[in-house]
């Protein structure tokens, strides 16, 4: 379990002394009710679509992952080794709950899923990510996006 | 993951996260973020479980509700307990093909290849059937490839480093990605043979079981003593740290 005192102490002595950016809290986003939203993953595990480019070292962009993409589709190209693949080898969704989302629309606890979401790789320090950020801002709202699940790996 | 949160809230976007890391969550103070006790790998719970996914999805996003915060929540569930974790009469998994290693270490690229190509071809048909059964693979390229990721790496262990067989990928990346791929075609023919194995009991049989794992161990320690900054770091990438030996010298 992810909790730090039941990890490998060589890993968990790195993540507990793992330098954490800190950001000036602004207000928090409002908005309309849970079942009005319209939802997009944004992803940290460096997923991407098979032949799409793959992330490298110290990469701080992003990729797009259509919200029609099979689970045949997407590849995973993080550069860390220190987390346990094999449960994304047998369900997509234990990493990126896209079949999640759309139950929850078909029921009606969120409004509808985004056409489109996105993945970065999270290894790469937060702050570097800002411009990718103010590219994905806008292809977000255009995609009348209102709310944001944000997924590690 | 966390940072993210206050980066899109900028923007004007609310935002859930998931937690992996408590700690990392506090110091971090995103908006709204759900805790999960679950391995790193696996943020959402376990896999083929819909139900339990679903009660994690739900509690994340219900926190979009919270317009003051930040707010963190705890998830209150482990993830459900694999069979053979969950009962001492279940006999613990352990890979029915043999990949015993040689008592003498590897040495040289030509047997480094032919091992490899051995071990790819062992694995094969397990590798066939989870991909007929489960319709996906996580591997980027195709089956048919794998002996091209078996002269990569051998090529490492020519006395000097060979350029990277990518144009458009450094030999740095090029190598991880094969070494990743490589890694995902053996676990997920292993998953598929029988027994239900845990993916503890994977990761184990992968790093202390086989050959090609030996052959990472390896590179490893030849990464490690270059020059190049960047190999140094292909070298602590190519090994989880619970599985890393001290390298002499």
């Amino acid at each position: 379990m992810a909790r730090l005192e039941s990890l490998d102490e060589s890993l968990s002595s790195i993540l507990a002394g793992l330098e954490c950016p800190t950001f000036e809290a602004g207000p928090m986003v409002k908005g309309p009710p849970l079942s009005e939203r319209r939802v997009a993953i944004i992803s940290t595990a460096a997923l991407l679509k098979r032949g799409d480019k793959t992330f490298t070292l110290g990469a701080a962009d992003y990729r797009v992952i259509p919200g029609d993409a099979s689970a045949s589709d997407l590849v995973m190209s993080h550069v860390s080794s220190n987390y346990d693949r094999t449960g994304f080898q047998q369900d997509l969704n234990v990493v990126f709950p896209i079949d999640r989302l759309r139950e929850l629309a078909e029921d009606g606890t969120i409004g509808s899923v985004a056409d489109y979401h996105y993945s970065l790789m999270g290894s790469t320090d937060p702050t570097l990510m800002a411009p990718a950020v103010e590219n994905l801002a806008p292809l977000l709202k255009k995609d009348l996006v209102d709310a944001i699940l944000l997924a590690p790996v | 993951m966390c940072g993210l949160g206050h980066l899109f809230e900028r923007q004007g976007i609310a935002t859930t996260a998931i937690s992996l890391i408590r700690l990392h969550a506090e110091k971090i103070a995103p908006p709204r973020a759900l805790w999960v006790p679950f391995d790193l790998g696996r943020p959402f719970g376990a896999p083929n479980n819909a139900e339990f996914q679903g009660r994690v999805v739900r509690q994340a996003l219900s926190l979009l509700e919270h317009s003051n915060g930040p707010v963190l929540q705890d998830f209150p569930e482990d993830e459900p307990e694999r069979a053979s974790e969950s009962s001492d009469n279940v006999e613990p998994w352990s890979c029915p093909i043999s990949f015993a290693r040689n008592a003498e270490p590897l040495s040289g690229p030509a047997a480094i290849k032919q091992t490899l190509v051995d071990e790819i071809s062992t694995m094969q048909p397990w590798f066939g059937r989870a991909l007929q059964t489960s319709g996906r693979t996580t591997v980027t390229r195709d089956a048919e490839s794998m002996e091209e990721i078996a002269t990569l790496i051998a090529s490492m262990f020519e006395a000097e480093l060979p350029s990277s067989p990518d144009p458009e990928l450094s030999l740095v990346d090029a190598v991880r990605l094969a070494a990743e791929d490589l890694k995902a075609f053996m676990l997920e023919g292993a998953a598929a043979q029988p027994g239900n194995p845990t993916p503890v009991e994977l990761n184990n049989w992968f790093w202390h079981e086989t050959k090609t794992a030996e052959i990472f161990h390896q590179l490893r320690a030849i990464c490690k003593a270059q020059e190049s900054s960047a190999m140094q770091t292909l070298g602590f990438l190519l090994v989880p740290l619970p599985h890393q030996r001290a390298i002499e010298g």
